[in-house]
């Protein structure tokens, strides 16, 4: 059984289609990356996941449970995290008060506390400006921040959308380094990405996505040729 | 100029930022503007009145208790139902509301304002360097502090306080980390309810009745201050009505006497000024639905 | 060409579709000769004429404004100084300051006095227009409503020119249900005029999207400014109505609650579409008129109830009720041609 199981799902918002029929699974302990351009409706995806949009039709499974039409709230006690698109940390709360709140739904408050402090030991930038407004951080400090917030709730499956997105090449290296230690750990990963060469570098499998589905699903598994042949496929798409 | 006019602007002031951060706080967590705020006030004057005879402590916790039961009720009954609807029909449901709770009171207490019997022992005065003061004033200036001190303290240090911050900034991202809206809003509710009634005792206690329409005047000055004061900040909410009582006690200590009678229209023409200026607002902060 | 016509098209279906009803309803009313049911109705007219006009700015432009009601009071005290016969003056106003004491020695008739103050409204409204129509938002209402206080203050307190408390006396009593008829009607088909052609559609667009309106070199103050000075000169038409239909008048008269009821109206009829104005004022002016009659003689079983402020609370209860069940109003914000159409439709498919 696998981890997450979309199977047919339908977005539409109006009469206007964003994804028409999309099937994809993450198995336990997978790092998967969904890749594809801008408007294809990858973001549609990781929403109707999150629970923020519902899809029209199809299916969402987590651990063999139907999500779809929860709400974010009930599918983040499950187990599911994001790291949202734009990150949106809360920048006129602390660093600190930013993981606090990342661990809202878990009960115990002292366990929140040092989990807390697990963070800001294995996110030293973090640590340093515990109580600095959250607005003050740079970009990839604020990358750091969001992942880290998601990762208080101690998700089963952690979903980015658009981690290296407005970063400087050398971050998006750190960021990328920081998921592939996640799932040394075990951690389940989605991660969707514009950024397909380094995503597919870095992942198991991953799907690419072309206008409201799938179009082609494959291991990647570090394997860089199969990046670059991908990539400049990838992009001959992009200018066709 | 006679210093002691600062001294009554100064008290005006404070219990005018009161007012306005009961508004702002509700308005900063679901963008509301809740019109029926004064007659939370309203409703806190005449529980005033029924609890007159018991003791001090009674008569304010009574004053808080019903206030916030009220808040909450209306958060419940007339505000969930409209979370949604643009921020018009938000207010327009708030002003139905108002003009509701307003007849109610008529219906119930009549159409005559009722006498509220003074409390003697806050005009006590003190005399500082020439300067008179009486004890309502202090009474008013350590209860803002206080009040002030708290509202911060339980935003900074409880875990409701910070979801209600992280709510105030964005609330999608806020039901994204599991932050439940219908309780971070209800606290909102029970935060404005009980500064409304801290606002009536202070508000009533100079006062000699209570009427139906007691709340029309209160509620005007904290939609006001807190717009100019800033939307979505605290601190701007407290400085927009704090100035808006200082600026119109001096106003009304300064004009000449023949223009004295048009001090309101002087302190909304600046009102209207301060907006062409900054229309966020003079504390304006970012990301604010306005 | 083309175009064209389904623009004229357009418009006198809008506008027929909202006036013909009415007319037809009042013309039954004045048959029945009940005296206060004639009052009522004419009262209602003239409330429409005055949300209309909110609804040609706020509901085109998604602004809200509290200022209406100061420009009905403009022009109400306007047209009363004017028209009140000039023999009169000189007892009713014994402190008019000099500078106005030229208004002594004439008098016009109501008509023209009605269609000066109009006037005079649209040219406050371009005063004052011109810096209030940068604010969006919550900054709007506060602006408005601080224009409104401060109308309010100044006529008021300016005893000499405007009687202050004591209110406007002697003003010609003149306003008839036909001319609340005509002014309706007038106004609905200016307000839809407006709304189907090129002029109401820029201020819709920037309604809607206000970063697509301003990308295709639409200016928002200047199509705002055109909205501001028509809903406010409309707003001051009703205004001088009302002044010469109840006759004796004050600040009070023009309050803020006046200013919410109107706003309550247009919101429960539905924020955005001239049939959400109409209808709104229809609705809240007949749910008024049957519970002020149960407070004073009981409709069939139900039996009279004598409550000071029951009829208001009852009102307001409704209101709540209707904005819980239908926050978008009454018409969801959509015009009445929009259902013929829809129901044309599916007249059609039926056929085939």
């Amino acid at each position: 059984m696998s981890l997450l199981e979309l199977s047919g799902v339908r977005i539409c918002y109006g009469n206007a289609v964003a994804v028409k029929a999309l099937d994809l699974h993450v198995d336990e302990g997978e790092f998967v990356a969904l890749i594809g351009h801008n408007g294809v409706g990858k973001s549609s995806t990781v929403k109707a996941i999150a629970g923020v949009v519902k899809p029209t039709s199809g299916s969402i499974k987590f651990e063999g449970n139907d999500i779809l039409g929860q709400q974010p709230g009930a599918i983040l006690r499950r187990g599911i995290a994001v790291v949202p698109e734009g990150r949106r940390i809360f920048t006129r709360l602390t660093v600190g008060e930013n993981l606090t709140v990342g661990g809202t739904v878990r009960s115990d408050r002292v366990e929140v506390k040092k989990s807390s402090a697990e963070m800001m030991a294995r996110f030293p930038v973090l640590g340093k400006y515990a109580d600095r407004m959250a607005g003050l951080l740079s970009g990839g400090e604020q990358q750091q921040l969001a992942i880290a917030r998601a990762l208080m709730s101690k998700p089963r499956l952690l979903l980015l959308d658009e981690p290296s997105l407005g970063l400087a090449p050398q971050i998006v290296e750190q960021v990328f380094d920081l998921l592939e230690e996640l799932r040394k750990q075990g951690s389940s990963i989605l991660l969707v990405e514009q950024n397909a060469a380094q995503a597919i570098r870095a992942a198991d499998r991953y799907y690419l996505m072309r206008t409201g589905g799938v179009i082609e699903s494959e291991a990647a598994g570090g394997d860089q040729a199969k990046a670059d042949q991908v990539e400049s496929a990838y992009l001959h798409f992009g200018k066709a | 100029m006679n210093p002691q006019y600062i001294v009554d602007a100064i008290g005006t002031g404070a219990l005018y930022s009161l007012m306005t951060l009961g508004l702002a706080l509700v308005f900063s967590v679901m963008g509301l503007m809740n019109f029926a705020y004064g007659q939370l006030v309203m409703i806190g004057g005449f529980s005033i009145i029924l609890l007159r005879s018991q003791p001090w402590w009674l008569l304010i916790l009574g004053t808080i208790l019903v206030v916030v039961f009220f808040s909450l009720l209306m958060e419940r009954l007339a505000f969930r139902p409209v979370r949604n609807a643009t921020a018009m029909t938000m207010l327009v449901t708030s002003f139905a509301l108002a003009q509701f709770l307003q007849q109610l009171a008529r219906v119930a207490f009549g159409a005559n304002p009722k006498p509220l019997e003074q409390f003697s022992e806050l005009s006590v005065q003190y005399e500082f360097a020439g300067l008179i003061v009486s004890r309502q004033i202090i009474l008013t200036l350590v209860t803002t502090i206080l009040v002030l001190i708290g509202l911060a303290l339980l935003l900074r240090k409880t875990n409701i306080g910070i979801q209600l911050r992280a709510s105030t900034e964005d609330v999608g991202m806020a039901a994204l980390v599991g932050i439940k809206s219908n309780r971070v809003i209800a606290a909102a509710f029970v935060i404005s309810g009980t500064i409304a009634a801290i606002v009536a005792i202070l508000f009533f206690a100079t006062r000699t009745n209570v009427s139906w329409s007691s709340g029309d005047s209160i509620v005007l000055i904290a939609f006001v201050g807190a717009v100019i004061g800033g939307l979505g900040s605290m601190v701007g909410a407290a400085l927009g009505g704090f100035l808006m009582g200082f600026v119109y006690t001096m106003l009304n200590a300064l004009l000449p006497m023949e223009l004295r009678v048009f001090a309101d229209a002087f302190l909304y023409t600046l009102v209207i000024m301060v907006l062409l200026i900054r229309p966020g607002g003079l504390i304006a902060a970012k990301g604010v639905r306005v | 060409m083309k175009s064209s016509v389904s623009t004229w098209s357009r418009w006198a279906w809008l506008a027929g579709l909202l006036a013909v009803p009415i007319i037809i309803v009042t013309f039954l009313i004045s048959l029945t000769n009940d005296v206060s049911l004639i009052q009522r109705c004419t009262t209602a007219l003239i409330l429409m004429v005055m949300v209309i006009g909110l609804h040609v700015f706020s509901g085109n432009s998604g602004v809200v404004s509290f200022g209406s009601v100061a420009f009905a009071m403009i022009a109400a005290f306007t047209s009363a100084l004017i028209t009140i016969p000039a023999e009169k003056k000189p007892s009713l106003f014994p402190d008019m300051p000099n500078f106005l004491n030229w208004l002594w020695s004439f008098t016009v008739p109501v008509p023209l006095g009605i269609l000066i103050s109009v006037a005079f409204t649209a040219v406050i409204a371009l005063l004052v227009g011109i810096p209030l129509v940068r604010l969006s938002g919550l900054a709007a209402g506060i602006g408005t409503l601080a224009f409104l206080v401060v109308v309010q203050v100044i006529v008021t307190k300016w005893k000499a020119v405007t009687r202050g408390e004591s209110t406007m006396v002697g003003v010609p009593k003149e306003t008839t249900l036909w001319w609340a008829l005509g002014a309706v009607v007038l106004v609905i088909a200016i307000a839809a005029l407006y709304q189907v052609t090129r002029r109401g559609r820029r201020l819709i667009a920037t309604r809607e999207d206000d970063k697509a309106a301003m990308s295709i070199g639409i200016s928002i103050p200047i199509e705002r400014l055109w909205g501001w000075v028509a809903s406010c000169s409309i707003a001051g038409l009703g205004g001088a109505l009302y002044g010469h239909y109840i006759a004796t008048f004050s600040a009070q008269t023009f309050s803020i609650a006046l200013t919410f009821f109107i706003i309550a109206m247009l919101v429960i009829g539905g924020l955005g579409s001239l049939t959400g104005a109409v209808v709104g004022v229809i609705v809240v002016q007949v749910l008024a008129e049957l519970l002020r009659t149960v407070e004073t003689q009981g409709i069939g079983p139900v039996p009279q109830i004598d409550a000071p402020g029951l009829t208001e609370m009852v009102l307001a209860l409704i209101l709540l009720l209707v904005l819980i069940a239908r926050p978008a109003g009454i018409t969801g914000g959509r015009e009445i041609t929009s259902w013929v159409r829809r129901r044309k439709g599916n007249v059609a498919q039926g056929a085939t």
